[in-house]
């Protein structure tokens, strides 16, 4: 049973991102994990998200009746592209809510040019 | 010898050309069943997400968890009634600040609304319920007629 009852099935996490002039913020829904199950990687050009549902056992003395929400895994990648830097990534979990910001590069952002006489 | 005349092309039937508008209207189809963004504006995504959920049930309680990522506390409204167990809510948008561009809007936002049937009666009174992680855990506990019962019986 390669996809039985136990096996998580993988899941792209829905994520709102949002871009101001100095950084990127990726906000991702993954619900029901605590900030040591989440995890980000930057491999390269690439940043995955990845996630694993952990309160997905029946609690004790309980049966299932009903179940939609288990079991899980998040995992979602993002090509960061050469106007976002590698290093200064922030994250944060909150709420069921991963919200990653990354800093833009120097040459991503607008430069001002003075008009002179 | 007849000489078969020249003709428009427009007289003969192309069939790739009305294969390319079928998926042109398609495609409009698509557009509009699967809410792409201006239907949230138009008050059309509302009621097209409701959260996901487990039950659970003990001798005494039955337990329901849901997922439901991104919310205050106090925007999330609770109601029994015999045995149908209401959750309902609205996950509210932060408002944008003008220097913030949206690149991609997958998450939901709007009024939602989800009912269930619980497994037993459940004593209204003593409903218990508390939000972590974005995982909504109500406890109801049974009533007592509900409860299952032992009953001795002698066999002559």
């Amino acid at each position: 049973m390669a996809n039985g009852e136990n096996t998580p099935r993988v899941i792209a996490p829905s994520v709102n991102i949002q871009e101001t002039e100095k950084e990127v913020v990726i906000e991702a829904e993954m619900t029901g994990l605590k900030k040591e199950d989440v995890s980000l990687d930057v491999k390269g050009d690439e940043l995955t998200i990845k996630g694993v549902k952990r309160d997905c056992e029946v609690p004790k003395g309980y049966t299932a009746i009903y179940r939609e929400r288990c079991p899980f895994e998040y995992s979602r990648t993002f090509i960061l592209g050469d106007e976002t830097k590698r290093d200064g990534i922030k994250a944060k979990h909150e709420n069921g809510i991963l919200k990653v910001t990354i800093p833009k590069s120097e040459k991503a952002q607008p430069k001002r040019i003075e008009i002179t006489d | 010898m007849a000489i078969v005349p020249w003709r428009p092309k427009k007289d003969v039937w192309q069939p790739f050309r009305e294969m390319e508008s079928l998926q042109n209207e398609m495609n409009k189809l698509f557009d509009f069943s699967l809410g792409r963004y201006p239907l949230r504006s138009m008050g059309l995504m509302e009621g097209m997400w409701s959260p996901s959920v487990d039950v659970f049930e003990s001798k005494d309680n039955v337990m329901v968890k849901a997922d439901i990522p991104g919310m205050k506390k106090e925007d999330i409204d609770i109601s029994v009634h015999g045995d149908t167990l209401t959750i309902k809510g609205e996950k509210k948008e932060e408002t944008e600040s003008k220097e913030k561009s949206s690149v991609k809007t997958e998450r939901f936002y709007g009024s939602f609304n989800r009912a269930l049937t619980l497994p037993s009666e459940v004593d209204e009174a003593k409903v218990k319920a508390s939000y972590k992680d974005g995982v909504l855990e109500i406890i109801l506990p049974k009533k007592e007629e509900a409860k299952p019962k032992q009953i001795n019986v002698d066999i002559e």
